[in-house]
């Protein structure tokens, strides 16, 4: 029989499906020490994580955990293989922007001119994985939010497979990654604007069976900043909030990582998205500012009910 | 001309061209040396006090060819549920 749980971690929610209902106490016990591990290596609102010492340090090699060092060089892979469309070098236009400290914490009308710094570039990031040390030139701020997030998802999943009976669904704030067997007829999953809705909320209803789902949207993590109407998928090249072209873009892949890469990539690059998700072969889909559906590769159709 | 000569001729332009090919080999033969074998440093190099950081491998240009952003190996399916996880904006 299946369990679930829900609770909030790292600024978003966690959510467990297991297909056996004995396994979820040790299966929320392998998420939980996932997230508080990838919290304190790469949350930049704690004075003490990892990622928070690498960007008060520039110029420094700083030694890293091995965590740490997988998420900069999956941060720095989802730069490369979206050419710069996802970029870990965010972190101070983010911060400038004023997104500079968890979301909950942030008021929703701020004062003050919003600044806009175009990331430095991930190619200015550099890695020695023999010292286990990372160290950012004088300017350049890490961010690695969406992609350590779904690192955590992934690692958790895998784990889970590994050391219990039965299969695993990792939900955090959206990002899903299967572990093991899924049930007869896949894990049921709601793609819709924002992760926080029932799953009745306007969206379409499908099931996975293996590897990871990501949706990115602007509909979601929205502040004001003066006149300034702001979200939190920023535009490397220009640092600004991503223009929006489509308003929530959901990606099945091979992993979480890959997922939440595509869809986050997908938002940024607007309409050329399509196409781009299309030569990937990436099921996908997504929702324009109006509200009209487009579907690519292998995403399915709406049910018949 | 006689057939002394001619032999003579021949010999001497064989002669020629094993020199010329001989040059050649020494010095293909040193460029291969030159790039198989570890370069005897200098001091003036090692005392770059800080070397170009090692960039890792983060896999090929090709993006359809590279497996990080690979689809999963099953599609999704619809599905009529009436429970399950939600995925959206976070």
């Amino acid at each position: 029989m299946s369990a679930s749980a829900r609770w909030r971690a790292i600024g978003t929610t966690a959510e467990l499906f297991v297909t056996d209902a004995a396994e979820l106490p040790g299966a929320r016990r392998i998420l939980e020490r996932e997230l508080a591990a990838i919290d304190l290596a790469c949350s930049r609102f704690r004075d003490d994580s990892e990622i928070a010492r690498v960007n008060a340090s520039p110029g420094c090699w700083v030694e890293v955990s091995d965590l740490f060092l997988e998420a900069a060089l999956t941060g720095l892979r989802a730069a490369k293989l979206t050419k710069g469309s996802v970029d870990p070098t965010v972190g101070r236009a983010l911060r400038v922007a004023g997104y500079d400290r968890d979301f909950a914490e942030l008021p929703a009308l701020r004062t003050g001119r919003v600044k806009f710094a175009p990331a430095p570039g991930w190619r200015l990031v550099q890695i020695d994985p023999a010292r286990g040390a990372v160290r950012v030139p004088r300017g350049v701020e890490l961010d690695l939010g969406a992609t350590a997030k779904a690192l955590a998802a992934d690692r958790a999943a895998l784990a889970c497979s590994r050391s219990l009976r039965g299969g695993v669904l990792v939900n955090l704030g959206g990002d899903l990654a299967v572990g093991g067997p899924a049930p007869a007829g896949g894990w049921a999953v709601r793609v819709t604007d924002d992760h926080e809705s029932g799953f009745d909320a306007p969206g379409q209803t499908i099931s996975i069976s293996s590897g990871g789902l990501a949706t990115s949207s602007v509909t979601v993590r929205r502040w004001r900043r003066g006149s300034d109407e702001l979200h939190h998928i920023v535009d490397p090249a220009s640092g600004r909030p991503a223009e929006s072209f489509w308003r929530t873009v959901s990606v099945a892949a091979a992993n979480c990582v890959a997922a939440n890469v595509a869809s986050t990539a997908a938002i940024v690059r607007g309409g050329p998205a399509l196409f781009w998700l299309n030569s990937l072969r990436l099921p996908a889909r997504l929702v324009g500012v109006d509200g009209r559906v487009a579907r690519v590769s292998d995403w399915p159709a709406e049910a018949l009910t | 001309m006689s057939a002394r000569e001619a032999a003579l001729r021949r010999a001497a332009r064989v002669k020629r061209w094993v020199a010329g090919g001989a040059v050649a080999l020494t010095g293909v033969f040193s460029a291969v040396a030159a790039n198989a074998l570890p370069a005897n440093h200098s001091s003036k190099a090692k005392t770059i006090p800080s070397a170009p950081a090692p960039v890792p491998d983060l896999g090929g240009e090709q993006q359809q060819q590279d497996p990080g952003l690979a689809p999963p190996a099953a599609p999704p399916e619809a599905s009529s549920a009436g429970g399950g996880a939600v995925s959206g904006g976070s």
